[in-house]
């Protein structure tokens, strides 16, 4: 009965409806903001469970890492990492460590140098690649290769490159394709600071839904192969020693300066893509080491080991991550649950005032089914049940706007926020927001079917 | 079914001076007896509807008791409430009311229906199609009320009051927007219906040709204490 009547004024009902729509659609998506930014902060990273950085914010090391979302700020000695992977003392605590040096992009997309490690430590191992994936090269992980969708892993040590799968669409490279990286990331680069050494792309990973989507991999060799990475290593490296020199004896550090301030030898390239490295070892830096510890307990043993020292800074980027969400998210959870109170109340009041408008322009049909013997309680529960269906109409019609702008949104972001639902999956949220417009709309209904019962029949009648 | 009134008085505040009430029923008293078709006469402001709304308990009156008696039970239209009157009134009285006041989203049978569905009745679709055929509306059943001519309204309307099979049937004007033709025929089909369920009626005109139909004929003035009106 209510639906055959909301039927008969199908237009006025789509016109509610398409304003409760709106007011569903804007509630939603702030739900939907809101449970993506928990989701992602509550995931945190997936295969390590610690990041070793420089000294300096957590924050930021964290953020950098996981979201490309600051630009790192500073180095750490490849020979730290050498000790955390190798020396004895570290081997009880440490399963797995994986280097990453960071501060280049390609035609927008971050470029990370790294380890083929890095795909396995980071899910690639349960992710699989597809069947046509090409196989482990030789003394390959073959868990590393497992997350191609095309081409082959780079091989460490050479001037190879492999590209998430985003980067071809985003930047029109393929496989077999050579790139110079532009120095900088974000939106900050000068487009013509590229550096000479050219790369060649071998392989494209298949989606993660992570911000390796969108980023270009590269060797450690050859990312220190690079003239202006060697050079500024380099001097780095002078500058630390005077630094250290100086603490010393600051003669011997002035002279240390002097005679090493000459232009390094350059890298060399053989013609199988292998790199020469010219730089020392003791000279190379990286940005930050991914780490699995063993257990709690050993994750606790690093973070304090390494916090103890001088050298680098150690967080736990889930504790870091919950502690954002708890200072952070909170006011602004508090601030959309107010919003999203705000704009249901609004679509209330629409529905509200469309009900009450039509019981008014339906007066003499309600009062014939009075006169019928229709009970007060029953005109209540009709014109409620009219209100609450326009109600959930509006708000499954509201879904699909939401939905399309959670999409617009996560296009807008990219794939730098990890572990977010996709836009066009349906969730909690959804129904939480059908039925708050269904109830909110029928119990604004009862108002005007109130009043419609206490109207007088005779009256209308006669 | 009989319907006792008694003392039965009802004013309504003058439109040009709120104030003032005008008395606009004054009856000592009435009854109708089982069975009897009665047709209610007057001049337009007689108050001929506004007994009809208080016989009907859908208008309460300043004054007065209307006791129905149902199968040997009172029932005290005046003195139950609002909600046992809609209950009672959906059970035993059938109304038909100047203008059809169809639902416009339902057709012919399903509008002869709601007067079931809405008393908590479950809806008898045979007895709604052997009214519509007894009515001549056998092919309208379908129909929606924007689909029907006035005529066919009423007898719908004329349907939808029956379908309970009531023991009362309040008739008012029923043939105000109809030819004459279509008026007879409408007399000619319900009053036999009526009877066949042992209504009583009371249907309210001040047509003459309707009055010779029904029978019997209660001028409502001549009912009235002076001073009503």
């Amino acid at each position: 009965m209510a639906w055959r009547r909301v039927w008969q004024r199908r237009t006025a009902t789509l016109l509610t409806a398409t304003s409760v729509a709106l007011s569903a659609g804007l509630a939603l998506l702030l739900m939907l903001v809101r449970a993506q930014g928990l989701q992602l902060l509550a995931h945190g990273p997936r295969g390590f469970d610690l990041i070793v950085g420089p000294k300096g914010s957590g924050i930021d090391l964290t953020l950098t890492t996981l979201f490309h979302l600051e630009s790192a700020t500073g180095t750490i000695s490849w020979a730290f990492y050498d000790d955390l992977l190798h020396d004895p003392s570290w081997r009880g605590a440490v399963a797995q460590a994986v280097p990453l040096a960071v501060g280049d992009s390609v035609a927008g997309c971050d470029l990370i140098a790294t380890t083929p490690a890095l795909f396995a430590l980071a899910g690639g191992a349960s992710s699989g690649g597809p069947s046509g994936a090409a196989p482990a090269p030789a003394g390959m992980d073959a868990a590393a290769a497992s997350v191609l969708a095309a081409g082959r892993m780079m091989r460490d040590g050479t001037i190879e490159a492999v590209v998430g799968s985003e980067v071809p669409r985003r930047t029109g490279l393929a496989i077999g394709d050579r790139f110079r990286p532009t120095h900088g990331t974000g939106d900050g680069i000068d487009p013509t600071e590229v550096h000479q050494r050219t790369f060649t792309i071998v392989g494209v990973l298949a989606p993660t839904g992570s911000v390796f989507d969108r980023s270009v991999f590269v060797t450690l060799a050859g990312f220190w192969s690079i003239d202006e990475h060697e050079r500024g290593l380099h001097d780095q490296a002078l500058v630390r020693a005077a630094a250290a020199g100086s603490a010393r004896d600051g003669v011997a550090a002035q002279v240390a300066v002097q005679d090493g301030d000459q232009e390094p030898a350059a890298s060399q390239v053989a013609a199988d893509g292998t790199v020469q490295l010219a730089l020392p070892v003791a000279e190379r830096r990286l940005s930050m080491i991914l780490v699995r510890s063993r257990g709690a307990f050993s994750a606790q043993s690093i973070l304090y080991r390494v916090n103890s020292g001088d050298q680098a800074l150690a967080v736990n980027p889930t504790l870091i991550l919950a502690g954002l969400a708890r200072s952070l998210l909170a006011p602004a959870q508090h601030l959309g649950a107010a919003l999203v109170a705000v704009i249901l109340a609004v679509a209330t009041l629409g529905v509200l005032v469309s009900s009450y408008h039509a019981v008014q322009a339906q007066a003499l049909e309600l009062a014939a089914l009075r006169a019928l013997g229709a009970s007060r309680r029953w005109l209540l529960t009709l014109i409620s049940s009219e209100a609450g269906l326009c109600g959930v109409l509006g708000g499954v019609c509201g879904l699909v706007p939401a939905h399309l702008l959670m999409a617009m949104l996560q296009w807008w972001m990219g794939a730098r926020l990890e572990g977010g639902t996709p836009w066009w999956q349906p969730g909690w949220p959804d129904l939480l927001v059908v039925v708050l417009c269904g109830v909110a709309a029928a119990l604004a209904g009862l108002v005007p079917g109130y009043l419609a019962g206490r109207r007088s029949v005779a009256e209308l009648l006669c | 079914m009989s319907v006792a009134l008694t003392a039965i008085r009802k004013s309504y505040a003058a439109p040009d001076a709120p104030q003032t009430r005008r008395l606009v029923l004054d009856l000592p008293t009435l009854r109708l007896d089982p069975g009897e078709q009665v047709a209610l006469t007057g001049p337009s402001g007689a108050g001929k509807s506004t007994l009809l709304h208080i016989i009907a308990g859908t208008l309460a009156p300043d004054a007065g008791t209307v006791v129905h008696d149902w199968d040997g039970r009172d029932f005290p239209m005046t003195s139950s409430s609002p909600g046992a009157c809609d209950r009672y009134r959906g059970r035993h009285i059938g109304c038909v009311f100047q203008g059809s006041h169809l639902l416009a989203g339902l057709n012919a049978r399903d509008n002869v229906l709601l007067a079931l569905t809405v008393t908590g009745r479950d809806p008898d679709r045979r007895w709604a199609d052997e009214l519509l055929d007894a009515l001549g509306l056998a092919q309208r059943a379908s129909h929606l009320p924007h689909q029907l001519s006035p005529g066919q309204r009423v007898r719908v309307a004329c349907a939808r009051a029956l379908v309970g099979r009531p023991q009362l049937l309040l008739v008012d004007e029923p043939t105000a927007a109809l030819d004459r033709a279509s008026a007879g025929l409408l007399l000619e089909l319900l009053l036999p219906l009526a009877a066949r369920l042992r209504a009583c009626v009371l249907v309210i005109t001040h047509d003459a040709a309707v009055v010779a139909r029904v029978g019997r004929e209660l001028p409502l003035m001549s009912l009235q204490r002076g001073q009503a009106c």
